[in-house]
């Protein structure tokens, strides 16, 4: 068969406007790609050619040490650290038995390993193995406008759902990472899918694959993946009440979920036998090593161990206790708070409330609903809300996800509604402004506590960020590389974030146009056919 | 259920009049199940914090237990043991037990009261939602959040006061809420009889007492079709009929005090009140409280949240604002208001320096006293039960991420009441002392000179029986005893040079410490013994007759 016929006909099956927003948004990502540029070599690709800076690939020890572990298996098919690599990971890892190995699940660096081996033909290998961070990120656009779709929102409008996940929450800060953010993400948003779809075998297989996926990337995947599978083991029981009885039909296909899972469970047993020598010891059951700490650091930990010796300590890492400080800096505080990194997210609520009154799609808003409450929950339990120095909620960005998907099904109803489209086109301004300014420099901002105990006083918010490009200081590498003597990172960032304010309005326009046109088109067509009649 | 692959379809059916009849039976007996389940979780949880020797950590469980104790054993028994530290209720209703050593030191005598209490309160919790037409779901979903909770579990489990006040003052709201929406006068008399009884567990009683004699006068007046004079008179009708039965364990222990005490606010600003005490606790700076309003409400709320588990807290404000925006009447929902009375007494309580809490992390590192913060747990547990059947749609949700909470709340133990009795300011270590006296003392003749007011935790852990000891409650004992010691009292229990300890300030006026021996030192107390000497000397023997 001829290319030119197959490659026409792949054209043909994907829809312009879908390929046009994945190709867009990952153009603006590639302006956003961290990196450097130093005597005309290009940095972090290499061991001899990185450092931990602040701003860089590496500066966060949850990218370095998942980057160590991709290292590990790909130089020495090993999951354990050689010293360097351990120096890298630290503080992220676990020394047991004479043995380094990454705090972390290792799903995120088991995907990204393929993504570095292809790198090291090019030598450019940490480029590379970030780029699988990026694939989830773009999965994500498409995965929402896929749910949205579903809830009967226009094609355009949806991929406006996208966008704002993308762009306008800190989900854009963290897909220039090797974190687990966006992986468990899309593995979320591709269950939430398989569960709205009508029940089918294969799709339940698939779940399981996906459950097994998210329990390699992150271990909390297991909890919203739980409520998801809940929803689809409802789809799979029908109880009808007949004239005399009751007649239960339960399709056991759902039990297929196992064999997707298996192998995963499997692998994640076996890793973690060779990490921890127990299957079902998990590093993060371990502390964190002091391997490379100063003696001082290392006396003091061992004290505070000590006192940790209480009998009625908590037992597991999510705690009600926790509850009220972790859920006001999740909720309400300046430091990680949505209203204040990424109010877009908030007008998702509009998106439940149309839903409530106007009894539409309740059942499956109520579901994405439910997904998002348990992310906020669970996370208000954990005793480190900030995610240490981060960018915004990191570990909402699940949860911000579905309230794209609750924003576009917002803005179809109010598509022609002024006042909504203004509320919402400023706040969408806002949100992409402070998110592009953390995607463009560094995602270690502290928690205020911390903060205020530095010696040389750093902002607890997005100031930080702000201050940074002022300063001249930026992470992107095609900057560094191209526009340094063209414009000053703060003109970089404006402009940077003026073209992505611009992608959802003319996403919107084309939807307007067209269902504008549609609809004169009609009315044109119902008045021929009245004087034809006549 | 769609499906393209029917090999999948496993297809049964039941016959429907069995379930329906199961269906039935549980619905028309639920409440005796409801009770069966309550009963058994209440007897479980006393034996766990028995077991693991929670269940009498805190210094004033002992203390209530002591009170008690007195009123029916020891030097100078009678109803006068009852004090005026606090009020007198919960130790009356242990008196016709506490008399059973076994009662007596496994704090049962106390805890059975506090577990009758548990199970009324949330059998109150379920009558008010049905009054508020919720749905069996909504109702008894209400009663898991007030069940499925550490603090309350614990506290149902000691001879404290707290679920007996929450019984009488929720029964009290229950009764009141039928008055107002009904108009039958019998549910006013009902309602005054539990707010007495409320007012004569602690002062928290006496504000709702407050509250509900406003919403008496406010009733008249709802009724705008009436009369001003008609209004007037029924109003005032009302207030002093409802007065007069709910105001009376108020008028009672004003007689108390001026009887016993010679002063009706003995109570108030006596040296042992709680007036007393924040008056040290003020000039010591830490009643940071006191004259701070904002603060005050900071604190309450903190105490409120990490009794209840935030989210919960969360859910019934949410639930709260939707009973307000519901269809029902005016009426109910002015009289759902006292159930918020615990709220506004506490910080009121806390502005005016009247009550000290401290949460760790705002004010040093204690919980003393933060369990006041579960006494909006019945008003939670309501609101919270309104809107899972308000919510409806939203119902599965609310159920399951209040389960998914739970799970951790009762793996991780996250308890700050128990932390308070366990490790806080509120718990008092003072086995050695007492484990001394128990080893040293017991198969000896002779007295012990203590001072109840500091140490009561020391004799009731003794298990020593309350005749052995002489303390200010014994009358010509402790005068004969703090004025001549040598001839009285063979040892001596106190903290040294604290003259907050009314043994030592006593003691020391009289000079006579040189004939006693400094045998051991405690973090709570010493312990000093008659010299050998002496010994012939000591009265050994109650000798002082029937005292008034």
């Amino acid at each position: 068969m001829n290319i030119g016929i197959i490659f026409r006909s792949i054209l043909q099956k994907i829809d312009i406007t879908t390929f046009a927003v994945v190709l867009v948004s990952a153009l603006l990502l590639l302006f956003t790609i961290r990196g450097d540029f130093r005597d005309g070599k290009l940095w972090y690709q290499q061991p001899e050619y990185r450092d931990r800076a602040v701003g860089g690939p590496f500066e966060s020890s949850n990218s370095a040490s998942r980057y160590a572990l991709v290292e590990a298996i790909a130089k020495h098919s090993s999951f354990t650290f050689t010293l360097d690599e351990a120096r890298m990971a630290a503080p992220d890892m676990v020394e047991l038995n004479g043995k380094f190995f990454t705090i972390f699940t290792p799903g995120i660096s088991f995907f990204a390993v393929p993504f570095y081996k292809i790198g090291e033909y090019f030598h450019i290998e940490q480029l590379t193995t970030y780029f699988s961070t990026t694939i989830f990120a773009l999965c994500n656009v498409l995965l929402i406008a896929k749910i949205a779709k579903h809830l009967k929102v226009k094609k355009s409008i949806a991929l406006i759902g996208g966008v704002v996940f993308l762009f306008a929450t800190n989900a854009f800060a963290y897909s220039q990472t090797l974190t687990q953010h966006h992986g468990s993400t899309a593995i979320i948003l591709a269950s939430i899918y398989i569960a709205i779809l009508p029940i089918d075998w294969r799709r339940n297989i698939f779940f399981g694959i996906l459950s097994g996926l998210g329990l390699l990337f992150d271990f909390p995947n297991m909890f919203m993946l739980f409520a998801v599978g809940l929803y689809i083991l409802s789809k799979h029981l029908d109880i009808q009440e007949r004239l005399n009885k009751f007649q239960i039909r339960f399709n056991i296909s759902i039990l297929l979920i196992a064999i997707g899972m298996i192998p995963f469970i499997l692998g994640f047993l076996y890793y973690n036998t060779q990490t921890t020598g127990s299957p079902f010891q998990i590093g993060q059951m371990f502390y964190r090593s002091d391997y490379f700490d100063t003696e001082e650091l290392k006396s003091q930990h061992k004290i505070e161990r000590q006192n940790n010796n209480d009998p009625y300590a908590d037992k597991l890492p999510f705690s009600t206790k926790s509850q009220l400080n972790s859920g006001y800096i999740l909720l309400l505080s300046d430091e990680r708070a949505w209203w204040y990194y990424s109010p877009i997210t908030l007008l998702g609520i509009m998106g439940i409330i149309i839903s409530y009154r106007e009894r539409k799609h309740q059942s499956l808003i109520i579901f994405l609903t439910s997904i998002i409450l348990l992310n906020i929950v669970m996370y208000s339990m954990f005793g480190d809300p900030w995610g240490g120095w981060s960018f915004g909620p990191r570990y909402l960005i699940p949860g911000a996800a579905i309230s794209s998907v609750l924003f576009a099904y917002a803005l179809e109803r109010y598509k022609k509604n002024l006042i909504f489209l203004v509320v919402a086109l400023v706040v969408f301004g806002y949100s992409t402004i402070i998110n592009t300014a953390g995607a463009l420099t560094s995602l270690n901002v502290p928690p205020l506590v911390e903060a205020q105990q530095l010696e040389y006083r750093i902002p607890h918010t997005y100031l930080y960020n702000i201050e940074q490009l002022q300063e001249g200081k930026i992470s992107s590498l095609l900057y560094k590389r191209f526009f340094s003597d063209l414009v000053s990172p703060v003109e970089y960032w404006y402009t940077l974030s003026s073209i992505i304010i611009v992608v959802p309005i003319i996403l919107w326009s084309i939807e307007v146009t067209h269902s504008t046109d549609f609809i004169l088109q009609k009315k044109i067509k119902k008045l021929s056919s009245l004087k034809k009649r006549s | 259920m769609k499906t393209s692959h029917n090999f999948f379809n496993l297809q049964f059916s039941i016959p429907r009049k069995p379930i329906k009849e199961i269906k039935f039976f549980l619905i028309k007996r639920h409440e005796l199940f409801l009770f069966a389940i309550l009963l058994f979780v209440s007897v479980t949880m006393f034996y766990f914090f028995y077991q693991n020797g929670l269940g009498l950590a805190y210094n004033d469980a002992r203390s209530h237990l002591d009170i008690g104790r007195r009123v029916v054993e020891g030097l100078k028994p009678g109803l006068a043991q009852l004090g005026s530290v606090w009020l007198p209720l919960p130790h009356i209703l242990m008196v016709p037990t506490i008399w059973s050593d076994f009662m007596w030191h496994t704090g049962l005598s106390g805890s059975i009261i506090s577990m009758m209490s548990f199970i009324a309160t949330s059998f109150t919790i379920y009558y008010i939602l049905r009054e508020l037409k919720v749905g069996l779901v909504g109702r008894l979903f209400g009663v898991l959040v007030f069940v499925a909770n550490w603090n309350i579990l614990y506290l149902q489990s000691t001879p404290m006061t707290e679920l007996l006040l929450l019984a009488t003052m929720t029964m009290g709201c229950y009764q009141f809420l039928k008055w107002y929406s009904t108009d039958k006068i019998i549910f006013l008399i009902q309602s005054a009889l539990w707010i007495m009884l409320s007012t004569l567990i602690r002062y928290d009683g006496w504000f709702l007492f407050f509250w509900a004699g406003m919403l008496v006068i406010l009733k008249s007046f709802l009724n705008t079709r009436k009369k001003w004079g008609q209004i007037y008179k029924r109003s005032e009708g009302l207030f002093i009929f409802f007065c007069t039965l709910a105001g009376f364990g108020v008028f009672l222990w004003l007689i108390w005090n001026a009887a016993i005490f010679k002063d009706p606010f003995y109570f108030a600003f006596g040296p042992y009140s709680a007036h007393a005490q924040q008056e040290q606790l003020d000039q010591a700076g830490v009643l940071q409280t006191k004259g701070n309003f904002g603060l005050s409400i900071k604190m309450y709320w903190y105490a409120m949240m990490y009794n209840s588990v935030a989210s919960t807290v969360v859910l019934s404000i949410v639930g709260a604002f939707f009973l307000w925006k519901s269809q029902l009447s005016k009426e109910i929902k002015i009289a759902v208001s006292t159930l918020l009375a615990p709220l506004v007494f506490n910080i009121i309580a806390l502005y005016l320096g009247h009550s000290v809490l401290f949460v760790q992390g705002i004010s040093g590192n204690t919980w003393f006293n933060i369990r006041y913060g579960i006494m909006m747990m019945p008003s939670i547990a309501v609101f919270s039960g309104f809107i899972v059947d308000y919510l409806k749609p939203f119902r599965k949700v609310i159920i399951g991420l209040f389960f998914f909470t739970i799970i951790f709340h009762f793996v991780n133990f996250d308890s700050v009441t128990i932390a308070d009795g366990r490790v806080g300011s509120s718990q008092k270590n003072v086995s050695e002392v007492s484990g001394w006296l128990k080893k040293h003392v017991s198969d000896q003749k002779g007295f012990v000179l203590i001072s109840a007011a500091s140490h009561d935790a020391i004799i009731f852990s003794s298990g020593l029986p309350m005749k052995r000891f002489i303390h200010e409650g014994t009358g010509k004992y402790w005068e004969s005893a703090t004025t001549s010691p040598d001839r009285w009292a063979r040892w001596i229990v106190m903290r040294t040079n604290d003259e907050n300890d009314q043994t030592f300030r006593l003691i020391h006026k009289t000079g006579q410490l040189y004939k006693y021996d400094l045998i051991e030192s405690y973090p709570f107390a010493d312990i000093y013994q008659l010299k050998d000497e002496f010994i012939p000397n000591v009265q050994t023997e109650p000798v002082i007759g029937k005292q008034k």
